[in-house]
């Protein structure tokens, strides 16, 4: 096969192009509904994550429900949300709209800060969560927390 | 803290910061619901729930907690509160029926605590329904949520005899609704959350308290018209 042959071949056809922008979104949506149990919140997860590597539209869409719903279990975890400071950082946690922070009283320590105090850089949360803890519990390590998810 | 869009609020075991919480801060809490394993709460924590009270449309909080609760929240007219009794606890009902007219029987442990009991599933459901049966009580109740799955999940069951008890458990129910319908008890069957990170707070109480907020709010715009 000569290379004018190869060049002269039709672009292949990225089916995806053809469809509208909202019908995308819908099926990216029904990979990974809203309603999910614990169980199923790492799936939803992974399912988005892996589908915000297919190309850039599909992260450009699946990106905002990726970190609409966040479950908070552990230090690491929580270190999501102390990451207050960049540009991406803010873009990202503008699309949070859930958050459950499960398990307080393992991420507590002698820290001045409230844990509320974390969500600050989260200002279109509009379902929160939380368990665990009195005064104390409420409490969280910043300092401890060094690397990001 | 600012958090402006924050509607849905679900605390359990956790401390009510009064500045946290304050109105200034979660102009548009909503829904607030509260599990506490304590019976009782702080001066500071009463102020945080009465300062909140006046923006809410619906309050969820267990029923051992009715009585400690300030009157300034209990006598909000714009607030719909519903209280969760567990299912082997009908006792606590009985002890406090003038003051509730939103209930939920709950045996999910992802609701509240759960209550040791003796007594069989059979047992707990017939003392629910004896209860509202009873002519001798007086009941404000108007609205009953109970679970759609009558046994927990995670009751220790054999399978042959899971039958005849969900079975046995179904009439039982049967007639604590028919005893709710002459009462004029509204029962809604709703699934009772099955994770920790699902909101505890009831979708249907949840629209009706939003439903109610607004008719509120229309009549108090057509009396002072």
């Amino acid at each position: 096969m000569s290379t004018d042959s190869l060049s002269s071949s039709p672009p292949q056809t990225r089916y995806f192009d053809l469809l509208p922008l909202e019908l995308i979104r819908h099926i990216i949506e029904q990979l990974a509904p809203l309603e999910y149990t614990q169980e199923t919140y790492q799936e939803r997860k992974r399912t988005l994550y892996s589908t915000c590597l297919i190309c850039r539209l599909f992260r450009e869409l699946a990106q905002p429900l990726l970190f609409e719903t966040i479950n908070v279990a552990d230090p690491e975890h929580m270190a999501i949300l102390n990451l207050s400071g960049s540009v991406d950082y803010k873009r990202l946690m503008s699309y949070t709209r859930n958050i459950a922070i499960l398990d307080l009283a393992c991420m507590m320590a002698d820290s001045e800060d409230h844990a509320l105090e974390f969500l600050d850089p989260i200002p279109n949360l509009e379902d929160l969560r939380m368990t665990a803890g009195r005064l104390a519990t409420l409490k969280l390590v910043s300092e401890s927390v060094s690397s990001p998810l | 803290m600012f958090l402006p869009q924050l509607e849905v609020l679900s605390l359990s075991d956790t401390y009510l910061d009064h500045k946290a919480l304050s109105p200034g801060e979660v102009p548009a809490l909503r829904h607030f619901a509260i599990v506490d394993g304590y019976n009782d709460f702080t001066a500071e924590e009463e102020q945080t729930l009465v300062g909140l009270a006046p923006q809410l449309s619906s309050m969820t909080c267990l029923l051992k907690i009715i009585l400690e609760l300030p009157l300034a929240v209990i006598s909000q007219s714009s607030l719909s509160m519903l209280f969760d009794g567990h299912l082997a606890n009908p006792d606590l009902f009985r002890r406090v029926t003038n003051d509730v007219s939103s209930l939920r029987i709950y045996h999910s442990t992802f609701i509240g605590p759960i209550v040791e009991s003796d007594c069989s599933l059979e047992e707990q459901w017939r003392s629910w329904t004896v209860s509202l049966e009873s002519k001798q009580t007086v009941l404000p109740l108007q609205l009953l949520y109970l679970p759609r799955c009558l046994i927990p999940t995670d009751e220790d069951l054999e399978p042959e005899g899971l039958e005849s008890i969900l079975t046995s458990v179904s009439h039982i129910v049967d007639s604590l609704v028919s005893a709710c319908r002459c009462r004029d008890i509204e029962v809604v069957f709703e699934d009772q959350p099955s994770s920790r990170d699902v909101t505890q707070i009831s979708k249907d109480f949840r629209r009706r308290s939003e439903a109610r907020r607004r008719a509120s709010e229309a009549g108090n715009k057509e009396g002072n018209a």
